[in-house]
């Protein structure tokens, strides 16, 4: 097997297992196995953005293409670290109004369209379905486009949207639409959270496969010696703690 | 084109700065917690489709005739589920079962 699939697969046996002792308790190999990883990550982004930004956006148009326009956008980025010297600070605010109102300009525009009125197209569906010219109302709460979820959905928006309106006192006829809107955010609600179990389940399903993969001994058996070796390490830091008390002063 | 893009640029961002203006077709696969978000964008046809978690993957390899890892993975996944619904169904009969006794305790 190569050296690179092997040391690979120590490395994330050993990784994974160092993470799992926090079930246990906060020790020495999990904060090495936390700091190895926000340090990787920082690191691969750095190099990362070095790659995707300065190199292939920067450096290769203006030098390699001789597209000098890039001069612009590159000043008023750089504008922005006159944030950190004190006589300077108001040069940064110029580049900050700049990205900012362009930034809101592109995305305003795009996100009214693609979450306000596109949903707000399909909330204002037909409530009752023409075939061969009879109109025809599906029951089928199974099939997102039958005209009773239709009426469901129209009941679910304008409850909830009575829910958020606080200009009102929420009595009589909007105290029963807001509680409505309430009984539908409860149940969004829960089916996010349970989409969120069930990815953090489907997080724990791999990295147990991965383990059982990584006990095969074409691999040398990593989750079997570094399991071991875990357990060893952890027992030996608990039985020095024990001789050494910690620090009260 | 089809989006498997995690984290912040994903199919939102390709929908909206994407399809949105240029109007070609586009999918998607996501993790599962970001799933119910993009529910609507599916549901309007936004979207063409659809691929949310573990689950979702599982129902794209049982589409295509290949099962693979997605499909193993159900099986664990689904017991882990039936735990976790029992064991929430218990706890409430248990949190009703003693506000029930310590209501009887106090009318006495």
């Amino acid at each position: 097997m190569a050296f690179e699939l092997l040391l690979g697969a120590w490395v994330a046996t050993g990784l994974t297992l160092f993470i799992f002792t926090f079930l246990y308790q906060d020790n020495p190999l999990f904060k090495l196995a936390e700091h190895l990883y926000v340090g990787v990550s920082v690191g691969y982004t750095i190099v990362k953005t070095y790659d995707t930004v300065l190199i292939r956006l920067i450096y290769e148009p203006m030098v390699k293409q001789g597209d000098w326009s890039l001069l612009i956008p590159l000043g008023i980025g750089t504008l922005m670290l006159a944030r950190y010297v004190p006589n300077v600070t108001w040069l940064s605010r110029m580049a900050f109004a700049f990205i900012v109102g362009v930034g809101s300009g592109l995305a305003i525009p795009r996100i009214i369209s693609s979450f306000i009125l596109k949903q707000v197209e399909d909330t204002v569906r037909p409530l009752v379905s023409i075939v061969q010219g009879e109109p025809v109302f599906t029951y089928n709460l199974l099939d997102p486009s039958s005209n009773l979820n239709t009426i469901v959905l129209l009941i679910g928006v304008v409850s909830v949207l009575f829910y958020f309106f606080f200009s009102i006192e929420h009595t009589g006829p909007v105290r029963v639409a807001a509680r409505t809107g309430i009984l539908f955010l409860m149940v969004a609600f829960g089916a996010a959270f349970g989409y969120t179990v069930m990815a953090r389940m489907s997080l724990l399903i791999g990295r147990l496969s991965d383990l059982i993969e990584y006990a095969d001994p074409q691999y040398g058996r990593p989750s079997l010696w570094l399991g071991l070796a875990t357990v060893a390490i952890i027992l030996l830091w608990r039985a020095q703690r024990r001789e050494q008390p910690p620090d009260t002063g | 084109m089809v989006s498997l893009a995690a984290g912040t640029s994903g199919i939102e961002t390709w929908y909206v700065y994407g399809k949105d203006k240029y109007k070609f077709e586009l999918g998607g696969g996501c993790t599962g917690v970001i799933a119910p978000g993009l529910y609507p964008l599916l549901r309007s046809g936004q979207i063409n489709g659809l691929i949310g978690g573990l689950r979702g993957a599982a129902e794209y390899e049982v589409l295509i005739g290949q099962k693979g890892r997605a499909v193993a993975g159900m099986d664990a996944q689904s017991a882990t589920h039936f735990a976790i619904i029992v064991l929430v169904i218990l706890c409430n009969v248990f949190y009703l079962l003693m506000k029930t006794s310590r209501k009887q305790g106090e009318a006495r």
